[in-house]
C-alpha cells in the first residue's frame, strides 16, 4: 500500500516534463483519463495507451518509481478482474473469450489512470501544482488544502509504518490470520495514526495563523507563464486527442484474445 | 542466554546502510546503553533485537532462537521494546486497556490480567488515571502509560528507546530509579544520545558506542564517557563532571578525570586541594 503512495510523491529531478508546465501536464493526465474512460473501452487501444506512457516516464526520469506504482496497484487490479469475472459468470455459469477480454479492458483502463495521474505527481511538485491551481483561479485555501494533503502522504505512511512497529512489539499479530480477523486487527494501527493526523493539523493551522495565514489577498513571487516547449506539449495533446476521436469513428478494433486463441488452436 | 549479533547489516529499501556489521552481545540481567549520532543506526539495531527487522545479512539470535525463525509477536514475548514517541502506539479506550493490551495479545487469563494492571497501574502512578483515555493525558504520562503497556508482561529484556525525550527532570530521576529497580531481575538496553542522564546512572551500564552504523567503541561508562576523544568521535555532548575536572587539571589541580558522579567528583576536588574530611 505504501508502496503506492510513494509512486505518487514528487520526485526532485531534472527533465523536459520536470520544467513543463504544471498546467500542460494536469491537461496530460486529463486527456489521458479521458481517452481511457469515454473514448476507448476495448483491450487493443488501452493497451496502446499503457505503453505509450512508458517513454513518458523514460523521459522524465522516474521509470524505476512509475513502474513500482504500477506494480504496487496489481493487488487493485486482480480485485477489478476477479469481482467483474465473478459478476459475468454468476447468473450463466459460463464465460466467454470475449467476457475475459472485455474485464482486461477495464482492468488495463484502471492502470491507464493510475499511471498517467502517477506521471503527473511524480514530476510536478506539490508548489507548483498549487500554484498552477491557484492562477486558475482556484481559491487558495483549497490549493493549500491540496498541496498539505500531497505533502503528509509521506509522512502519514512513514507513521503508519512505525505505529505497526510499535504495536507488533506489543504482542499484536499482524503476520497470522484470516483475512477478517487481519482486518480487525488494523484498528490499533488506525486509531493512533488518524489521531495523529488530526492533532497535527491542529497544530498546523495554528502555527500558520500566528504567522498571519488568511490576513488578506496574498501575492505570489512565481509567476507561471507558458512557454514554446509548453505550447508545443499541448499542440501535440491535441493532435493526439483528434487522432484518437478519428480513430475511435473510424476504425473497429479486433478482440484479441479469440485471435490468440484460434492462433493458439491452429499451431496445435 | 543472551541477545546476540553476529555481524549484522541492515540496508533500508531506499539503499541506505543502517548497519554495517554489527556484533553485540547482551547478557540476561544486564544493563547496556547504546549512544550515538542522530542516524547512527541505533533504532535500527534495537529493532533487529524482537525480529521488526530481520537482519539483510549475518544474524541475531534471542535465547538461542534466530529472528528469522520466529514472528515479532512470539519474539516480543522475550525482549520489550518501548517506541521513542508513545503518539505512536496508544489507541484504547481508557489506561487499564492500554496496558492490559499485550497482555490480551499473548493469551494471559483475565485474573492473572487484572493482578499485572493493577500492580503496573500503581508502579507507575497511573492509579487515578484507570478510566480516562490514554489520549488526554499529559507527554509525561503517556511516556509511563507506554512504558507500563510493556514493563506489564515483565519481558526478559527490556528495551528503550529514548526514554528521556521530552521529559523534566523530575521524571527523568523518576525513571532513572525504576531503571536501577529493575536491572537485576531483567537486561535494560536504553538507547539515548543523553550524555548526563547516562552519567548519573546507577549501577553504571555498559556503553555502546554507535556510529555511521558500526560500533566505535564498548566499554565501561567510566571508561568511555570520560574519554573526550570518544565522545566527540560519538558527537556527543562531552559529560559536565569530568570537563570540569580537566579544566581543574589544566590549572593545576591534581584530579584524576575518569570520574562521572558529581559527588566523587566533589571529593577527589577537595582532597586535591587539601581540604579533605567529609
Amino acid at each position: 500500500m505504501s508502496a503506492i503512495l510513494e509512486g505518487f510523491a514528487f520526485q526532485k529531478r531534472d527533465s523536459i516534463l520536470h520544467r513543463l508546465d504544471p498546467r500542460v501536464k494536469m491537461v496530460y493526465a486529463l486527456i489521458m483519463m479521458v481517452m481511457a474512460g469515454f473514448i476507448f473501452s476495448q483491450l487493443l487501444p488501452l493497451l496502446v495507451l499503457l505503453l505509450v506512457q512508458v517513454p513518458l516516464a523514460l523521459l522524465g526520469r522516474v521509470g524505476r518509481l512509475w513502474a513500482r506504482t504500477l506494480r504496487a496497484s496489481t493487488p487493485l487490479l486482480l480485485i477489478i478482474v476477479g469481482l467483474n469475472l465473478l459478476a459475468i459468470w454468476w447468473p450463466t455459469r459460463s464465460l466467454s473469450l470475449y467476457d475475459v477480454e472485455h474485464v482486461l479492458a477495464l482492468a488495463v483502463r484502471f492502470a491507464v489512470f493510475v499511471s498517467s495521474f502517477s506521471i503527473f505527481t511524480l514530476t510536478t511538485s506539490p508548489d507548483d501544482l498549487s500554484l498552477a491551481l491557484e492562477q486558475m483561479g482556484v481559491p487558495y485555501s483549497f490549493c493549500f488544502m491540496f498541496r498539505a494533503a500531497l505533502r503528509f502522504t509521506p509522512v502519514m505512511a512513514r507513521e503508519a509504518r512505525i505505529t505497526m512497529d510499535a504495536q507488533r512489539a506489543r504482542g499484536l499479530e499482524l503476520d497470522k490470520g484470516g483475512l477478517l480477523t487481519r482486518a480487525r486487527r488494523y484498528i490499533p494501527i488506525l486509531v493512533p495514526l488518524i489521531v495523529n493526523a488530526i492533532t497535527r493539523a491542529w497544530a498546523m493551522a495554528e502555527a500558520m495563523e500566528s504567522r498571519a495565514w488568511g490576513a488578506g489577498k496574498r501575492t505570489s513571487l512565481y509567476v507561471l507563464r507558458m512557454k514554446g516547449r509548453d505550447y508545443l506539449a499541448l499542440l501535440i495533446m491535441l493532435y493526439a486527442m483528434v487522432v484518437a476521436i478519428y480513430v475511435r469513428m473510424m476504425v473497429s478494433f479486433p478482440y484479441i484474445l479469440p485471435f490468440i486463441a484460434s492462433a493458439l488452436e491452429a499451431l496445435f | 542466554m543472551a541477545i546476540e549479533l553476529h555481524d549484522v547489516w541492515y540496508v533500508y529499501p531506499n539503499g541506505v546502510e543502517a548497519l554495517r556489521g554489527v556484533s553485540l552481545r547482551i547478557e540476561e540481567g544486564e544493563f547496556v546503553v547504546i549512544m550515538g549520532p542522530n542516524g547512527a543506526g541505533k533504532t535500527t539495531l534495537v529493532k533487529t533485537f524482537n525480529g521488526l527487522i530481520k537482519p539483510t545479512k549475518g544474524r541475531v539470535l534471542v535465547d538461542g532462537v534466530d529472528t528469522r525463525q520466529a514472528t515479532v509477536a512470539e519474539l516480543a514475548r522475550k525482549v520489550g521494546l518501548v517506541f521513542q514517541n508513545p503518539d505512536h502506539q496508544l489507541f484504547c479506550e481508557t489506561v487499564e486497556d492500554e496496558i492490559a493490551f499485550a497482555l490480551r495479545n499473548f493469551g494471559f487469563d483475565e485474573n492473572e490480567i487484572k493482578r499485572r494492571v493493577d500492580w503496573a497501574l500503581k508502579a507507575f502512578g497511573l492509579e487515578e488515571y484507570r478510566d480516562i483515555s490514554p489520549l488526554a493525558l499529559s507527554g509525561g504520562e503517556k511516556k509511563r502509560v507506554a512504558l507500563a503497556s510493556v514493563l506489564v508482561w515483565e519481558p526478559k529484556y527490556l528495551v528503550l528507546d529514548e526514554p528521556t525525550l521530552g521529559q523534566d527532570y523530575a521524571q527523568k530521576e523518576r525513571l532513572r530509579s525504576l531503571i536501577s529497580r529493575l536491572l537485576g531481575e531483567r537486561a535494560v538496553v536504553m538507547v539515548t544520545h543523553d550524555v548526563e542522564f547516562v552519567a548519573d546512572m546507577r549501577p553504571r551500564p555498559r556503553i555502546v558506542l554507535l556510529a555511521g552504523g558500526r560500533v566505535i567503541a564498548e566499554g565501561r561508562a567510566e571508561d568511555i564517557l570520560t574519554d573526550p576523544e570518544q565522545i566527540d568521535k560519538a558527537r556527543l555532548v562531552r559529560p559536565q563532571v569530568p570537563e570540569v575536572l580537566r579544566n581543574l587539571r589544566s590549572l593545576g589541580v591534581p584530579v584524576r578525570t575518569d570520574v562521572l558522579g558529581l559527588l566523587e567528583a566533589r571529593d577527589i576536588i577537595l582532597s586535591a586541594l587539601g581540604v579533605g574530611g567529609r
